[in-house]
Protein backbone atom coordinates (compact mmCIF):
# COMPACT_ATOMS: atom_id res chain seq x y z
CA UNK A 1 0.00 0.00 0.00
CA UNK A 2 2.62 2.17 0.98
CA UNK A 3 5.50 1.20 -1.62
CA UNK A 4 4.34 3.55 -4.21
CA UNK A 5 4.86 6.88 -2.71
CA UNK A 6 8.34 5.47 -1.26
CA UNK A 7 9.24 3.96 -4.62
CA UNK A 8 8.80 7.75 -6.03
CA UNK A 9 10.67 9.32 -3.37
CA UNK A 10 13.91 7.06 -4.10
CA UNK A 11 14.00 8.14 -7.76
CA UNK A 12 13.29 11.74 -7.20
CA UNK A 13 16.17 11.44 -4.48
CA UNK A 14 19.29 11.71 -6.84
CA UNK A 15 17.49 14.30 -9.16
CA UNK A 16 17.28 16.26 -5.98
CA UNK A 17 20.69 15.67 -4.67
CA UNK A 18 22.09 16.74 -8.10
CA UNK A 19 20.47 20.21 -8.26
CA UNK A 20 22.07 20.98 -4.91
CA UNK A 21 25.45 20.01 -5.37
CA UNK A 22 26.59 20.78 -8.98
CA UNK A 23 25.44 23.81 -11.44
CA UNK A 24 22.06 23.68 -12.22
CA UNK A 25 20.83 24.07 -16.54
CA UNK A 26 19.61 27.52 -17.10
CA UNK A 27 16.57 28.30 -19.03
CA UNK A 28 16.71 30.40 -22.33
CA UNK A 29 14.90 33.39 -19.85
CA UNK A 30 17.68 33.02 -17.99
CA UNK A 31 20.12 33.34 -20.77
CA UNK A 32 18.76 36.44 -22.31
CA UNK A 33 18.17 37.88 -19.10
CA UNK A 34 22.53 37.36 -18.72
CA UNK A 35 22.90 38.46 -22.51
CA UNK A 36 21.21 41.79 -21.36
CA UNK A 37 22.56 42.10 -18.11
CA UNK A 38 26.14 42.22 -19.89
CA UNK A 39 24.98 44.95 -22.90
CA UNK A 40 23.51 47.04 -19.49
CA UNK A 41 27.06 46.58 -18.03
CA UNK A 42 29.33 47.27 -21.21
CA UNK A 43 27.06 50.91 -21.49
CA UNK A 44 26.94 51.96 -17.68
CA UNK A 45 30.83 51.15 -17.18
CA UNK A 46 31.35 53.47 -20.59
CA UNK A 47 29.45 56.04 -19.21
CA UNK A 48 31.17 56.13 -15.96
CA UNK A 49 33.97 56.42 -17.62
CA UNK A 50 32.91 59.24 -19.36
CA UNK A 51 31.68 61.00 -16.25
CA UNK A 52 35.08 59.84 -14.76
CA UNK A 53 37.04 61.46 -17.80
CA UNK A 54 35.59 64.99 -17.38
CA UNK A 55 35.66 65.15 -13.84
CA UNK A 56 39.21 64.55 -14.35
CA UNK A 57 39.13 67.06 -16.96
CA UNK A 58 37.67 69.64 -15.02
CA UNK A 59 39.92 69.19 -11.70
CA UNK A 60 42.89 69.44 -14.08
CA UNK A 61 41.50 73.14 -15.16
CA UNK A 62 41.17 73.88 -11.83
CA UNK A 63 44.82 72.76 -11.02
CA UNK A 64 46.34 74.35 -13.59
CA UNK A 65 44.69 77.68 -12.52
CA UNK A 66 45.77 77.65 -9.56
CA UNK A 67 49.44 76.77 -11.06
CA UNK A 68 48.95 79.60 -12.71
CA UNK A 69 47.94 81.75 -9.93
CA UNK A 70 50.40 80.31 -7.82
CA UNK A 71 53.09 81.24 -10.15
CA UNK A 72 52.07 85.02 -10.51
CA UNK A 73 52.27 85.53 -6.92
CA UNK A 74 55.55 83.36 -6.56
CA UNK A 75 56.93 85.87 -9.43
CA UNK A 76 55.36 89.24 -7.51
CA UNK A 77 57.20 87.83 -4.52
CA UNK A 78 60.31 87.10 -6.48
CA UNK A 79 60.48 83.97 -4.33
CA UNK A 80 62.23 82.30 -6.81
CA UNK A 81 64.68 85.25 -8.35
CA UNK A 82 67.20 82.54 -9.03
CA UNK A 83 65.09 79.52 -10.33
CA UNK A 84 63.17 79.39 -13.29
CA UNK A 85 59.68 79.31 -13.32
CA UNK A 86 57.47 76.56 -13.97
CA UNK A 87 57.09 76.54 -17.35
CA UNK A 88 54.52 74.20 -19.83
CA UNK A 89 56.34 71.64 -21.95
CA UNK A 90 58.05 72.74 -24.51
CA UNK A 91 55.62 71.94 -27.46
CA UNK A 92 56.19 70.43 -30.59
CA UNK A 93 58.98 67.99 -29.51
CA UNK A 94 56.94 65.14 -29.08
CA UNK A 95 54.92 65.97 -32.27
CA UNK A 96 58.25 66.03 -34.40
CA UNK A 97 59.46 62.95 -33.33
CA UNK A 98 56.11 61.22 -34.74
CA UNK A 99 56.69 63.26 -37.90
CA UNK A 100 60.20 61.93 -38.36
CA UNK A 101 59.42 58.39 -37.32
CA UNK A 102 56.56 57.88 -39.76
CA UNK A 103 59.15 59.53 -42.57
CA UNK A 104 61.50 56.71 -41.89
CA UNK A 105 58.58 54.31 -41.68
CA UNK A 106 57.35 55.76 -45.28
CA UNK A 107 60.42 55.76 -46.38
CA UNK A 108 61.19 51.71 -45.35
CA UNK A 109 58.07 51.14 -47.28
CA UNK A 110 58.75 52.43 -50.94
CA UNK A 111 61.97 50.90 -50.12
CA UNK A 112 60.49 47.72 -49.93
CA UNK A 113 58.17 48.37 -52.96
CA UNK A 114 61.31 48.76 -54.91
CA UNK A 115 62.78 45.48 -54.05
CA UNK A 116 59.40 43.80 -54.74
CA UNK A 117 59.32 45.04 -58.04
CA UNK A 118 63.01 44.36 -58.84
CA UNK A 119 62.07 40.76 -57.71
CA UNK A 120 59.18 40.88 -60.41
CA UNK A 121 61.64 42.30 -63.22
CA UNK A 122 64.24 39.46 -62.41
CA UNK A 123 61.24 36.66 -62.24
CA UNK A 124 59.92 37.99 -65.63
CA UNK A 125 63.56 38.05 -67.62
CA UNK A 126 64.20 34.59 -66.25
CA UNK A 127 61.05 32.86 -67.48
CA UNK A 128 61.57 34.94 -70.93
CA UNK A 129 65.03 33.20 -71.05
CA UNK A 130 63.80 29.72 -70.51
CA UNK A 131 61.02 30.09 -72.80
CA UNK A 132 63.32 31.21 -75.63
CA UNK A 133 66.16 28.45 -74.50
CA UNK A 134 62.98 25.82 -75.04
CA UNK A 135 61.73 26.92 -77.94
CA UNK A 136 65.18 26.70 -79.66
CA UNK A 137 65.88 23.11 -78.33
CA UNK A 138 62.31 22.09 -79.66
CA UNK A 139 63.59 23.76 -83.43
CA UNK A 140 66.81 21.89 -82.96
CA UNK A 141 65.67 18.67 -82.36
CA UNK A 142 62.98 19.07 -85.22
CA UNK A 143 65.99 20.30 -87.52
CA UNK A 144 67.81 16.73 -86.27
CA UNK A 145 64.43 14.66 -87.60
CA UNK A 146 64.37 16.27 -90.36
CA UNK A 147 67.58 15.74 -91.90
CA UNK A 148 67.32 12.13 -90.40
CA UNK A 149 64.34 12.08 -92.69
CA UNK A 150 65.73 13.01 -95.57
CA UNK A 151 68.73 10.77 -95.50
CA UNK A 152 66.21 8.19 -94.86
CA UNK A 153 64.55 9.09 -98.24
CA UNK A 154 68.38 9.64 -99.87
CA UNK A 155 68.83 6.24 -99.70
CA UNK A 156 66.00 4.53 -99.93
CA UNK A 157 66.01 6.32 -103.49
CA UNK A 158 69.43 5.02 -104.07
CA UNK A 159 68.38 1.29 -103.07
CA UNK A 160 65.73 1.65 -105.42
CA UNK A 161 68.41 3.20 -108.73
CA UNK A 162 70.63 0.34 -107.87
CA UNK A 163 68.27 -2.17 -107.84
CA UNK A 164 66.85 -2.27 -112.07
CA UNK A 165 70.71 -1.94 -112.61
CA UNK A 166 71.34 -5.34 -111.26
CA UNK A 167 67.69 -7.21 -111.00
CA UNK A 168 69.18 -11.18 -110.32
CA UNK A 169 72.47 -9.64 -108.37
CA UNK A 170 70.63 -11.07 -105.20
CA UNK A 171 70.06 -14.57 -106.72
CA UNK A 172 73.88 -14.65 -107.74
CA UNK A 173 73.33 -15.57 -111.45
CA UNK A 174 75.65 -13.26 -114.46
CA UNK A 175 76.20 -13.80 -118.18
CA UNK A 176 79.24 -14.85 -119.32
CA UNK A 177 79.39 -11.52 -121.86
CA UNK A 178 79.00 -8.60 -119.14
CA UNK A 179 81.87 -9.38 -116.81
CA UNK A 180 83.21 -6.32 -116.81
CA UNK A 181 80.20 -3.84 -116.00
CA UNK A 182 78.60 -6.65 -113.40
CA UNK A 183 82.03 -6.51 -111.33
CA UNK A 184 81.87 -2.48 -111.63
CA UNK A 185 77.92 -2.08 -110.56
CA UNK A 186 78.20 -4.05 -107.15
CA UNK A 187 81.26 -2.63 -106.21
CA UNK A 188 79.59 1.12 -106.46
CA UNK A 189 76.42 -0.03 -104.92
CA UNK A 190 78.51 -1.91 -101.86
CA UNK A 191 80.32 2.18 -101.56
CA UNK A 192 76.45 3.09 -101.71
CA UNK A 193 75.11 0.93 -99.26
CA UNK A 194 78.49 1.35 -96.72
CA UNK A 195 77.89 5.11 -96.89
CA UNK A 196 74.18 4.86 -96.40
CA UNK A 197 74.77 2.83 -93.41
CA UNK A 198 77.51 4.64 -92.07
CA UNK A 199 74.89 8.04 -92.68
CA UNK A 200 72.25 5.60 -90.99
CA UNK A 201 74.67 5.42 -88.08
CA UNK A 202 75.81 8.34 -87.62
CA UNK A 203 71.88 9.44 -87.63
CA UNK A 204 71.37 6.93 -85.17
CA UNK A 205 73.98 7.97 -82.65
CA UNK A 206 73.00 11.67 -83.05
CA UNK A 207 69.52 10.69 -82.09
CA UNK A 208 71.11 8.82 -79.10
CA UNK A 209 72.79 12.01 -78.34
CA UNK A 210 69.97 14.04 -78.40
CA UNK A 211 68.28 13.12 -75.31
CA UNK A 212 71.46 13.08 -73.63
CA UNK A 213 72.27 16.69 -74.64
CA UNK A 214 68.17 17.74 -73.79
CA UNK A 215 69.06 16.44 -70.18
CA UNK A 216 72.61 18.32 -70.14
CA UNK A 217 70.69 21.33 -70.97
CA UNK A 218 68.14 21.03 -68.48
CA UNK A 219 70.67 19.84 -65.81
CA UNK A 220 72.65 23.28 -67.03
CA UNK A 221 68.90 25.12 -66.78
CA UNK A 222 68.36 23.82 -63.17
CA UNK A 223 71.48 24.65 -62.36
CA UNK A 224 71.84 28.45 -63.07
CA UNK A 225 68.08 28.71 -61.82
CA UNK A 226 69.32 26.92 -58.62
CA UNK A 227 71.50 29.66 -58.48
CA UNK A 228 69.46 32.48 -59.55
CA UNK A 229 67.08 31.65 -56.48
CA UNK A 230 69.81 31.38 -54.41
CA UNK A 231 71.21 34.78 -55.30
CA UNK A 232 67.67 36.17 -54.72
CA UNK A 233 67.10 34.48 -51.57
CA UNK A 234 70.33 35.74 -50.24
CA UNK A 235 69.81 38.63 -51.30
CA UNK A 236 66.81 38.58 -49.68
CA UNK A 237 67.43 37.74 -46.41
CA UNK A 238 70.45 40.24 -46.78
CA UNK A 239 67.52 43.03 -47.14
CA UNK A 240 65.63 41.83 -44.66
CA UNK A 241 68.58 41.98 -41.97
CA UNK A 242 68.74 45.18 -42.91
CA UNK A 243 65.08 46.44 -42.92
CA UNK A 244 65.29 44.79 -39.41
CA UNK A 245 68.46 46.47 -38.24
CA UNK A 246 67.04 49.65 -39.18
CA UNK A 247 63.63 49.08 -37.93
CA UNK A 248 65.87 48.10 -34.47
CA UNK A 249 67.94 51.36 -34.69
CA UNK A 250 64.48 53.85 -35.76
CA UNK A 251 62.97 51.89 -32.29
CA UNK A 252 65.67 52.53 -30.37
CA UNK A 253 66.17 56.11 -31.52
CA UNK A 254 62.38 56.61 -30.76
CA UNK A 255 62.61 55.43 -27.33
CA UNK A 256 65.76 57.72 -26.88
CA UNK A 257 63.64 60.47 -27.82
CA UNK A 258 61.08 59.65 -25.51
CA UNK A 259 63.31 59.53 -22.83
CA UNK A 260 65.31 62.64 -23.61
CA UNK A 261 61.21 64.48 -24.30
CA UNK A 262 60.35 62.99 -20.84
CA UNK A 263 63.84 64.64 -18.58
CA UNK A 264 63.99 67.83 -20.65
CA UNK A 265 59.80 68.51 -20.77
CA UNK A 266 59.37 67.27 -16.88
CA UNK A 267 58.01 70.03 -14.69
CA UNK A 268 57.59 69.51 -10.94
CA UNK A 269 56.67 70.22 -7.72
CA UNK A 270 56.28 69.26 -4.17
CA UNK A 271 53.15 69.46 -2.18
CA UNK A 272 51.21 67.97 0.46
CA UNK A 273 48.40 65.47 -0.57
CA UNK A 274 44.75 65.44 2.17
CA UNK A 275 45.23 62.71 4.12
CA UNK A 276 48.38 61.78 2.94
CA UNK A 277 50.33 62.55 6.16
CA UNK A 278 51.68 65.63 8.22
CA UNK A 279 54.69 67.39 6.42
CA UNK A 280 54.49 64.36 3.77
CA UNK A 281 55.16 65.66 0.45
CA UNK A 282 54.33 64.32 -2.91
CA UNK A 283 55.43 65.10 -6.47
CA UNK A 284 52.70 67.05 -8.80
CA UNK A 285 54.04 66.62 -12.08
CA UNK A 286 53.34 68.17 -15.67
CA UNK A 287 51.44 65.87 -18.43
CA UNK A 288 54.25 63.34 -19.26
CA UNK A 289 54.38 63.34 -23.40
CA UNK A 290 54.97 59.68 -22.83
CA UNK A 291 53.31 57.27 -19.92
CA UNK A 292 54.26 54.03 -19.40
CA UNK A 293 58.05 54.38 -18.43
CA UNK A 294 59.99 53.68 -15.64
CA UNK A 295 61.63 57.13 -13.84
CA UNK A 296 63.64 58.46 -11.08
CA UNK A 297 63.27 61.43 -9.59
CA UNK A 298 65.63 63.56 -6.82
CA UNK A 299 63.98 66.21 -4.65
CA UNK A 300 66.40 68.95 -2.98
CA UNK A 301 65.89 71.93 -0.69
CA UNK A 302 67.40 75.30 -1.55
CA UNK A 303 71.55 75.27 -1.34
CA UNK A 304 72.09 71.02 -1.34
CA UNK A 305 74.13 69.78 -4.00
CA UNK A 306 72.52 68.13 -7.12
CA UNK A 307 72.94 64.14 -6.47
CA UNK A 308 72.91 64.71 -2.41
CA UNK A 309 68.71 65.22 -2.79
CA UNK A 310 65.67 62.52 -1.72
CA UNK A 311 65.58 60.30 -4.80
CA UNK A 312 62.27 58.71 -5.45
CA UNK A 313 61.45 56.40 -8.84
CA UNK A 314 58.21 55.05 -10.55
CA UNK A 315 57.14 52.64 -12.75
CA UNK A 316 54.51 52.93 -15.20
CA UNK A 317 54.56 56.28 -14.51
CA UNK A 318 51.63 58.51 -16.10
CA UNK A 319 51.60 61.75 -13.87
CA UNK A 320 51.34 62.68 -10.68
CA UNK A 321 49.41 64.72 -8.58
CA UNK A 322 46.47 64.21 -5.28
CA UNK A 323 44.28 61.86 -6.46
CA UNK A 324 45.21 62.02 -10.27
CA UNK A 325 47.04 60.03 -12.20
CA UNK A 326 49.91 58.25 -9.63
CA UNK A 327 50.42 59.48 -6.29
CA UNK A 328 54.30 59.41 -5.84
CA UNK A 329 55.82 59.93 -2.19
CA UNK A 330 58.38 62.19 -1.65
CA UNK A 331 58.79 61.71 1.96
CA UNK A 332 59.59 64.25 4.68
CA UNK A 333 61.83 67.49 3.61
CA UNK A 334 63.65 69.99 5.52
CA UNK A 335 62.44 72.82 4.02
CA UNK A 336 58.64 73.71 3.07
CA UNK A 337 56.67 72.18 0.05
CA UNK A 338 57.23 75.66 -2.24
CA UNK A 339 60.83 75.57 -1.83
CA UNK A 340 61.65 72.31 -2.93
CA UNK A 341 62.99 71.68 -6.13
CA UNK A 342 62.26 68.19 -8.48
CA UNK A 343 64.32 66.69 -11.16
CA UNK A 344 63.33 64.12 -13.35
CA UNK A 345 67.12 62.24 -13.58
CA UNK A 346 66.85 58.92 -15.47
CA UNK A 347 63.89 57.64 -17.61
CA UNK A 348 63.70 54.41 -19.26
CA UNK A 349 61.32 53.29 -21.64
CA UNK A 350 62.37 50.18 -23.32
CA UNK B 1 -8.76 4.59 -32.44
CA UNK B 2 -7.92 6.02 -28.88
CA UNK B 3 -4.42 4.12 -29.00
CA UNK B 4 -3.95 5.84 -32.49
CA UNK B 5 -4.34 9.31 -30.92
CA UNK B 6 -1.88 8.35 -27.95
CA UNK B 7 1.31 7.00 -30.61
CA UNK B 8 0.48 9.86 -32.39
CA UNK B 9 0.85 11.83 -29.32
CA UNK B 10 4.36 10.50 -28.77
CA UNK B 11 5.85 10.98 -31.88
CA UNK B 12 4.95 14.83 -32.06
CA UNK B 13 6.63 14.66 -28.48
CA UNK B 14 9.38 12.85 -29.37
CA UNK B 15 9.92 15.46 -32.48
CA UNK B 16 9.74 18.41 -30.23
CA UNK B 17 12.28 16.88 -27.41
CA UNK B 18 14.59 16.34 -30.81
CA UNK B 19 14.16 19.76 -31.56
CA UNK B 20 15.15 21.59 -28.19
CA UNK B 21 18.24 18.72 -28.00
CA UNK B 22 19.25 19.97 -30.86
CA UNK B 23 18.85 23.03 -30.43
CA UNK B 24 20.79 22.65 -27.05
CA UNK B 25 23.39 21.29 -28.89
CA UNK B 26 24.16 24.59 -31.13
CA UNK B 27 24.57 26.48 -28.18
CA UNK B 28 26.72 24.50 -26.02
CA UNK B 29 27.08 27.09 -22.59
CA UNK B 30 27.67 24.74 -20.37
CA UNK B 31 30.23 25.97 -16.60
CA UNK B 32 33.01 23.40 -18.06
CA UNK B 33 33.18 25.48 -21.12
CA UNK B 34 33.00 28.50 -18.99
CA UNK B 35 35.91 27.26 -17.06
CA UNK B 36 37.49 25.97 -20.07
CA UNK B 37 37.17 29.69 -21.50
CA UNK B 38 38.38 31.51 -18.52
CA UNK B 39 41.56 29.10 -17.83
CA UNK B 40 42.60 29.43 -21.30
CA UNK B 41 42.70 33.55 -20.92
CA UNK B 42 44.78 32.66 -18.31
CA UNK B 43 47.26 31.11 -19.81
CA UNK B 44 50.39 32.32 -20.79
CA UNK B 45 50.12 35.21 -19.20
CA UNK B 46 46.80 36.13 -20.30
CA UNK B 47 46.36 36.67 -24.06
CA UNK B 48 44.93 39.42 -24.20
CA UNK B 49 43.29 40.01 -21.26
CA UNK B 50 46.01 40.76 -18.25
CA UNK B 51 44.75 38.25 -15.64
CA UNK B 52 44.82 39.65 -11.66
CA UNK B 53 43.72 38.72 -8.51
CA UNK B 54 42.93 41.83 -6.64
CA UNK B 55 42.35 41.05 -2.52
CA UNK B 56 41.31 44.14 0.10
CA UNK B 57 41.62 43.95 3.44
CA UNK B 58 44.44 41.58 4.25
CA UNK B 59 47.16 44.03 4.21
CA UNK B 60 47.46 47.70 5.20
CA UNK B 61 49.22 50.97 3.98
CA UNK B 62 50.50 53.93 6.05
CA UNK B 63 48.16 52.77 8.27
CA UNK B 64 45.23 52.29 6.22
CA UNK B 65 43.36 49.36 4.12
CA UNK B 66 45.03 48.56 1.11
CA UNK B 67 43.93 47.07 -1.79
CA UNK B 68 46.80 44.86 -3.92
CA UNK B 69 46.35 43.49 -7.04
CA UNK B 70 48.25 41.04 -7.90
CA UNK B 71 49.53 39.11 -11.58
CA UNK B 72 47.42 35.67 -11.49
CA UNK B 73 49.54 32.69 -13.21
CA UNK B 74 47.56 29.65 -13.01
CA UNK B 75 43.96 28.67 -12.31
CA UNK B 76 41.93 24.94 -12.15
CA UNK B 77 38.71 23.63 -11.18
CA UNK B 78 40.27 21.88 -7.78
CA UNK B 79 37.75 22.53 -4.59
CA UNK B 80 38.98 21.93 -1.18
CA UNK B 81 38.84 18.71 -1.29
CA UNK B 82 41.14 18.28 -4.22
CA UNK B 83 38.04 17.16 -6.57
CA UNK B 84 37.15 18.59 -9.79
CA UNK B 85 34.55 21.72 -9.42
CA UNK B 86 33.23 23.07 -11.93
CA UNK B 87 31.85 25.72 -9.44
CA UNK B 88 34.89 26.72 -8.25
CA UNK B 89 38.18 28.63 -9.54
CA UNK B 90 41.53 27.79 -7.68
CA UNK B 91 43.89 30.17 -8.26
CA UNK B 92 47.20 28.26 -7.32
CA UNK B 93 50.21 30.51 -8.27
CA UNK B 94 50.30 34.35 -7.76
CA UNK B 95 52.75 36.81 -8.74
CA UNK B 96 54.09 38.12 -5.27
CA UNK B 97 56.99 40.12 -6.38
CA UNK B 98 54.98 43.79 -7.64
CA UNK B 99 51.79 44.12 -6.26
CA UNK B 100 49.98 47.12 -7.71
CA UNK B 101 48.76 49.18 -4.28
CA UNK B 102 45.76 50.83 -4.34
CA UNK B 103 44.64 52.91 -1.10
CA UNK B 104 43.51 56.25 0.35
CA UNK B 105 41.34 56.17 -3.20
CA UNK B 106 44.46 56.33 -5.68
CA UNK B 107 47.34 54.23 -6.63
CA UNK B 108 50.90 54.03 -4.61
CA UNK B 109 54.37 54.17 -5.76
CA UNK B 110 55.72 50.43 -5.44
CA UNK B 111 59.10 52.05 -3.90
CA UNK B 112 56.65 52.80 -0.89
CA UNK B 113 56.74 48.92 -0.04
CA UNK B 114 58.20 50.16 2.90
CA UNK B 115 55.04 51.23 4.15
CA UNK B 116 53.03 48.18 3.34
CA UNK B 117 52.58 45.98 6.11
CA UNK B 118 51.19 42.18 5.57
CA UNK B 119 49.87 39.92 8.37
CA UNK B 120 52.67 37.56 10.02
CA UNK B 121 52.83 34.27 8.05
CA UNK B 122 51.98 35.84 4.12
CA UNK B 123 49.81 35.32 2.12
CA UNK B 124 47.99 31.96 2.09
CA UNK B 125 47.37 30.47 -1.33
CA UNK B 126 45.74 28.68 -2.73
CA UNK B 127 43.25 30.49 -3.12
CA UNK B 128 39.32 29.59 -4.16
CA UNK B 129 36.59 31.32 -5.69
CA UNK B 130 33.35 29.96 -5.31
CA UNK B 131 31.14 30.92 -8.50
CA UNK B 132 27.45 30.40 -6.43
CA UNK B 133 28.58 33.09 -4.25
CA UNK B 134 30.24 36.04 -6.38
CA UNK B 135 29.45 39.01 -7.41
CA UNK B 136 30.14 40.94 -10.64
CA UNK B 137 30.91 44.03 -11.36
CA UNK B 138 32.75 46.16 -14.65
CA UNK B 139 34.79 48.78 -15.05
CA UNK B 140 36.20 50.36 -18.14
CA UNK B 141 39.42 52.23 -17.12
CA UNK B 142 41.41 54.94 -19.19
CA UNK B 143 44.33 57.73 -19.39
CA UNK B 144 43.35 61.15 -18.56
CA UNK B 145 42.79 61.78 -21.70
CA UNK B 146 39.88 59.32 -21.89
CA UNK B 147 42.23 56.97 -24.82
CA UNK B 148 43.75 53.12 -24.51
CA UNK B 149 40.72 52.35 -22.40
CA UNK B 150 40.82 48.59 -21.03
CA UNK B 151 37.59 46.56 -19.68
CA UNK B 152 37.84 45.15 -16.19
CA UNK B 153 36.13 42.16 -15.18
CA UNK B 154 36.22 40.97 -11.66
CA UNK B 155 33.93 38.36 -9.92
CA UNK B 156 34.17 39.01 -6.35
CA UNK B 157 33.65 37.19 -3.08
CA UNK B 158 33.77 38.35 0.86
CA UNK B 159 36.28 36.70 2.46
CA UNK B 160 37.11 36.87 6.00
CA UNK B 161 40.90 37.40 6.56
CA UNK B 162 40.35 37.88 10.22
CA UNK B 163 38.53 41.20 10.36
CA UNK B 164 34.98 42.40 8.87
CA UNK B 165 34.58 43.86 5.31
CA UNK B 166 37.30 42.04 3.18
CA UNK B 167 37.31 40.43 0.07
CA UNK B 168 39.02 39.04 -3.37
CA UNK B 169 38.22 38.53 -6.57
CA UNK B 170 39.48 37.10 -9.67
CA UNK B 171 39.37 38.99 -12.88
CA UNK B 172 40.49 40.03 -16.43
CA UNK B 173 41.40 43.49 -18.08
CA UNK B 174 41.20 43.14 -21.93
CA UNK B 175 41.67 46.24 -24.21
CA UNK B 176 38.94 44.58 -26.44
CA UNK B 177 35.15 45.53 -25.21
CA UNK B 178 34.02 42.09 -27.29
CA UNK B 179 35.98 39.85 -25.26
CA UNK B 180 35.64 42.00 -22.42
CA UNK B 181 31.90 41.06 -22.96
CA UNK B 182 32.18 37.52 -23.79
CA UNK B 183 34.62 37.31 -20.14
CA UNK B 184 31.69 38.59 -18.47
CA UNK B 185 29.20 37.02 -19.68
CA UNK B 186 31.29 33.62 -18.78
CA UNK B 187 31.55 34.82 -15.12
CA UNK B 188 27.39 35.28 -15.06
CA UNK B 189 26.86 32.48 -16.44
CA UNK B 190 28.85 30.55 -13.94
CA UNK B 191 27.79 32.53 -10.77
CA UNK B 192 24.29 31.82 -12.10
CA UNK B 193 24.74 28.14 -12.80
CA UNK B 194 26.45 27.52 -9.01
CA UNK B 195 24.08 29.87 -7.02
CA UNK B 196 22.14 27.12 -5.22
CA UNK B 197 20.03 30.05 -3.75
CA UNK B 198 17.93 29.70 -6.73
CA UNK B 199 16.43 26.55 -5.41
CA UNK B 200 14.96 28.80 -3.15
CA UNK B 201 12.49 30.71 -5.37
CA UNK B 202 14.15 33.76 -4.57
Amino acid sequence: MHRLPVLLLLLALPTTLSAQSGPRQLSAEELTRLRKSVDTSRDSSALAAQRAMASRQQEELRRQEEERLAQQQAWEQQAYDDEPPIQAPAPGIFEAFVSGFQGEVQKQREQDAQQQRFLEDLRRQTDAITRQRQQEQEQERQRLAEEHARQQRLAQQQRQQAAPQNPGGGAGQSTPGSASVTSAAPAAAQQQAARAQEEKLRANVAMERQPQQQIRDQQEGSRIELERKRAVEEKMVTDRQRTEEQRRLASAQATQQAEQSLRTTFRGAAITCPGGGKDVLYLRSSSPPKTGCNVGFEARCPGTATGNGVHFSQANYIGASCGFGDSIRIGHMACPADQVRVDMTQATCS
Amino acid sequence: MKSMKAVSTGILVAAIALVHQHASAQVKQTVDGAQQFLQGLNAGGGSGAYPVYVVSGFATFDGTPAMLKFWQKAIDDIDETGTRNPCVTRITDIHFSSPTIYAKGVRWNMGDRSVLSLPAGGFPVPRYIHWGKVSINRQTVALGDGTMPSYHVYAQQTTAFGSSGNWESIGFAPYDVGLADRIEYAMKFLQASCDTSADTGF
